[in-house]
């Protein structure tokens, strides 16, 4: 168990915590062995980052890199959409975790259940109460918090991360040329 | 026990003499309602428990829990996480609804000790038979709420006694089910979660038709004043009084006292929180600071001489804030005591004196009339001194931030205040100033910061904004004849939607998103209710002209109107508004009638609640109430930590099913309304969802058709495309906006869409209805 400290550090939630993505290539090998990955981009990827470039930016190059089904929630849709990216659906976080935590659910894109979530983008307290709500409705589900903020209830988790930091560790990772897809 | 009802004309006894004295055991025992007794008047904890197990059905808990242990009991801690049970056998989903039950309960006791402490008050101070009179000529129907969970007609202050000892009895109950070994299932914690809910708005009402009717606050009245709002409003010039609360009594007192000396105008009475709204339904020249998110910020400016704290939501510090400027307190409730001394029975020029001196932090006395008295012989005294640090010592003590984050870290609404301090330092104060417009005041970035820098002081500090604002003050109840013009175009469905914004001040992005909200909505031609802290927010907004939009629309209860029915307990106007559709524009009888008309409710009034800032557990038990009339509520992001959502499947046709009056038959109807919670990320989202959960099944093509147009337009805002659920929505060709028919046609034919019958619906069985 790792003694990594939450993003926010009072959001701390039982026994168990994410363990920490703390090199490239462990994120690497998540994406490598997602059967059916879904990426969940919420509204805050438009917010985080540098003058030129945010969260979102990178998210969605890799999205169209590895065709990776995109559930944009929040208000994110056209912004994904002017990067190129059409989401398969955009959904409220809510009714999306309500809907993952379903084991007959056909998917995002009605093409089967997701093994694996990537998430960043929500607020720091939505995106951690969806991810308790995930760990304990949807005990098979492999969820994976790219937000640069530690996020104790997913499977796996960046740690607190710097804008540089974690841009460098997510290109590396979703092997993404640098200066965009 | 019921039916014991004894009247006395007239009786003298060792206290006095008493007229008009009635007495009843469980039943009020008036002798002017015709109604027949419904089916469930002052119904048990499990008596809707069939109706309550309809909704669930359909709104299905969704868990979030914050915590994966139980502390309640010593066979704890438990580790609830991974399908373990606890030494009770306690599941996690079980244990997530306890505690929302254990919030809700909070949040009705609170609300119903409130009004129980507001109705002695006012017995003794109008006496026992002193009438009920929320809405003078326009309003018949006093009480919807007490009318239709109780089946009673209460007249007098007296009455509302019995009705509060109900409440009280229910709450006990509720709480006992939250013990180890009590209740397990998770469907029966939420259904008694429907019921504190239920008990939460009798009190709510009880508590407002109190104090409207005895402190003679608007009656209904759709003229409302707009009063003054903000801090640039107060004159610090002169003496300055800040009272902050729920419970109008000391507040009211000190206007009284004020007004009795022939001090009116020389002393600013200001408020923070419900008792401000109180406070100006009294009189207009009360002030309000804003919402609860001020507290920290008024105090810390040193602009108040003395403050005055009655009950909820106040900070538990604020001694200890107030004691750093020397601003003596007067606490005034058992409720909130401060640990100060109970100084009620001693003379008021000793407190004074105490006060003044500095001898004592504080007082508590628990007299209103009292606190009124010494609250302005104090403040008329003033401060020698006020204190807020110029701009220059911000720059001075921003020099000793390190950059560690810790303050960000702590920050609920998630500020770059790493930034802002950063910015500071360099001798640039705009940012921190500009992320005080979205700070909820809480000051944990204090608490969090290594270095002792009191990042919100700095804040407060760096900000100069000083403005005036206008709110039209609390009406009070929706009149009978509002009710009779559009309670048909909204169970129609011409009229799109009532839409309430309510709740406390926990924004992630500032109030000025629920202004926005409003507008929107007004502009739609919705109805708009605000009530409490929300109501405050909204006033705090001016749009391109410089218009609040109270200034802006109508405060009458029509389409486009945007009505501030008053403080917290004044939202049981706006759930009261909807029973009163049923009884007054449908005839529906509301003696112990709930199932019926929350069935009618749910399937006809477009009703939805949003709680944008929603922190509180009041606010858990006033969003409960809503759900079990089957009106839905829309939270904001901070409220998803309510720990579960009510959510709905509209991918799932068998969810949808409903009972056609007309035919007997099952039918489709689609899903309406989608939810009964959701918390929305941004405001963008949660306005496509509040226009989609405006819909009902009982909207005629003509009423679809307009709330369809208001949801693809704002689905299309939010999202940049047509509603990927449009097809669940549209019956039949007639639903569909005229102008976007032939597209919209395309768009369904391509989703395999079929024309369906708009049945008379309703969850209920036959034998249910009267
Ligand atoms: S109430 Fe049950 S789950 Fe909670 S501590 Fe006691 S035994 Fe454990
Ligand atoms: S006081 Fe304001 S800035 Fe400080 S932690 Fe609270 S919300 Fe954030
Ligand atoms: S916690 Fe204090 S030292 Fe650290 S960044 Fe915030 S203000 Fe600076």
């Amino acid at each position: 168990m790792s003694r990594i400290t939450p993003g926010q550090p009072a959001m701390l939630g039982g026994t168990r915590t994410a363990t920490v993505i703390e090199k490239p290539a462990v994120l690497a090998a998540l994406v490598k062995r997602a059967k059916r990955p879904l990426l969940v981009v919420g509204h805050r990827a438009l917010v985080v980052g540098s003058d030129r470039e945010y969260v979102i930016d990178l998210l969605a190059r890799w999205a169209q890199k590895d065709s990776v089904p995109v559930a944009a929630t929040g208000d994110t849709g056209p912004a994904l959409r002017a990067r190129g990216v059409e989401p398969a659906r955009c959904i409220s976080a809510m009714n999306l975790g309500q809907r993952l935590a379903d084991p007959q659910w056909a998917g995002i894109d009605r093409a089967g259940p997701h093994d694996v979530i990537f998430i960043a983008g929500l607020s720091y307290a939505l995106e951690w109460t969806l991810l308790s709500g995930l760990r304990h409705g949807a005990a098979s589900l492999v969820t994976v918090s790219l937000s640069p903020a530690y996020e104790p209830h997913a499977s796996f988790s960046l740690p607190n991360l710097s804008w540089t930091d974690w841009r460098s560790l997510v290109t590396e990772a979703f092997a993404l040329e640098e200066g965009g897809a | 026990m019921k039916g014991i009802d004894i009247r006395i004309g007239e009786i003298a006894s060792p206290l006095g003499r008493v007229r008009d004295l009635r007495v009843g055991i469980g039943r009020i025992g008036s002798g002017t309602w015709e109604e027949p007794a419904g089916p469930t008047p002052y119904p048990s904890m499990t008596a809707l428990r069939d109706w309550d197990r309809r909704l669930l059905g359909r709104y299905r808990p969704f868990y979030m829990p914050l915590c994966d242990l139980c502390c309640l009991c010593t066979y704890g801690k438990c580790d609830l996480s991974g399908g373990k049970r606890g030494a009770c056998g306690i599941t996690l989903a079980a244990q997530q609804s306890r505690v929302v039950l254990l919030a809700a309960c909070i949040g009705a006791a609170t609300h119903t000790s409130h009004a129980r402490e507001l109705v002695e008050y006012l017995v003794e101070r109008n006496g026992r038979t002193f009438p009920l009179d929320p809405g003078g000529l326009q309003v018949d129907l006093h009480m919807p709420h007490v009318e239709l969970v109780c089946g009673e007609r209460p007249e007098t202050l007296a009455d509302l006694e019995t009705i509060l000892d109900y409440c009280n009895a229910q709450l006990i109950d509720l709480l006992a089910a939250t013990h180890t070994g009590q209740e397990g299932d998770p469907i029966d914690f939420e259904s008694k979660v429907l019921h504190a809910g239920m008990i939460d708005h009798v009190s709510m009402e009880v508590a407002d038709v109190a104090q409207i009717s005895a402190f003679d606050f608007p009656k209904a009245d759709q003229g409302a004043l707009l009063v003054p709002l903000g801090l640039g409003t107060v004159d610090t010039e002169r003496p300055v009084i800040l009272v902050i609360g729920h419970n109008v009594p000391p507040a009211a007192a000190i206007l009284d006292y004020l007004a009795d000396h022939g001090l009116e105008g020389t002393v600013e009475v200001t408020g923070i929180c419900c008792t401000a709204i109180d406070m100006t339904r009294r009189s207009p020249s009360a002030k309000i600071i804003g919402p609860i998110s001020w507290q920290l910020r008024y105090i810390r400016s040193g602009i108040p001489d003395l403050v005055v704290v009655d009950e909820q939501c106040v900070r538990t510090d604020l001694l200890d804030e107030a004691a750093r400027l020397g601003i003596p307190v007067i606490a005034t409730s058992e409720k909130n005591c401060l640990g100060l001394a109970d100084r009620t029975d001693e003379l008021s020029d000793a407190l004074i004196e105490d006060l003044v001196s500095g001898r004592v932090p504080g007082v508590l006395i628990l007299d209103p009339e009292k606190v009124g008295e010494v609250a302005v012989r104090v403040a008329v005294r003033r401060r020698p001194e006020r204190a807020v640090p110029p701009v220059a010592d911000v720059i001075a003590l921003a020099a000793a931030c390190g950059a560690c984050g810790a303050c960000k870290g702590a920050c609920p609404s998630e500020k770059d205040l790493v930034g802002g301090m950063q910015a500071a330092r360099s001798g640039d104060t705009s940012v921190l100033a500009r992320m005080l417009r979205s700070c909820v005041g809480c000051g944990r970035c204090e608490d969090a910061c290594p270095q002792g820098i009191e990042v919100h002081r700095l804040m407060v500090a760096s900000c100069d904004e000083c403005e005036r604002f206008a709110i039209r003050t609390g009406r009070g109840p929706v009149q009978d004849i509002e009710i009779r013009e559009i309670g048909g175009p909204i169970v129609l469905g011409e009229i799109p939607g009532v839409v309430a914004f309510v709740g406390c001040a926990n924004y992630l992005e500032g109030g000025s998103e629920v202004a926005e909200m409003v507008t929107e909505f007004a502009k739609r031609r919705f109805v708009v209710c605000t009530s409490g802290c929300s109501a405050m927010a909204v006033a705090m907004h001016r749009d391109e002209e410089g218009l609040t939009p109270y200034e802006r629309f109508s405060g009458r209860f029509e389409a486009g109107g945007v009505v501030n029915v008053g403080s917290c307990v004044a939202n049981s106007h706006i759930s009261g508004a909807a029973i009163k559709i049923a009884s007054i524009f449908a005839k529906r009888s509301l003696s112990g009638n709930y199932a019926e008309v929350a069935d009618y409710v749910y399937n006809r009034v477009g009703a939805v609640g949003v709680a944008w800032g929603a922190m509180s557990q009041k606010a858990a038990a006033i969003a409960a109430g809503f759900w079990r009339l089957g009106i839905p509520v829309v939270v904001g992001p901070h409220g998803a930590k309510y720990r579960r959502m009510l959510l709905g499947r509209s991918d799932v046709d068998e969810d949808w099913m409903v009972r056609d009056r007309r035919s007997g038959e099952e039918v489709y109807v689609g899903p309406v309304p989608e939810h009964l919670f959701i918390a929305a990320e941004t405001k963008e989202e949660a306005m496509a969802i509040i226009a989609k959960l405006a819909m009902r099944p009982n909207d005629t093509s003509r009423g679809r058709s307009i709330k369809l147009s208001h949801y693809i337009d704002l689905y299309d805002r939010c999202y940049g495309r047509m509603p990927d659920d449009l097809h669940r929505f549209v019956r039949t060709k007639a639903d569909l906006p005229l102008m976007q028919k032939e597209e919209l046609l395309k768009v369904l034919e391509a989703r395999g869409w079929v024309e369906r019958a708009i049945p008379d619906p309703t969850l209920l069985p036959e034998e249910a209805l009267r």
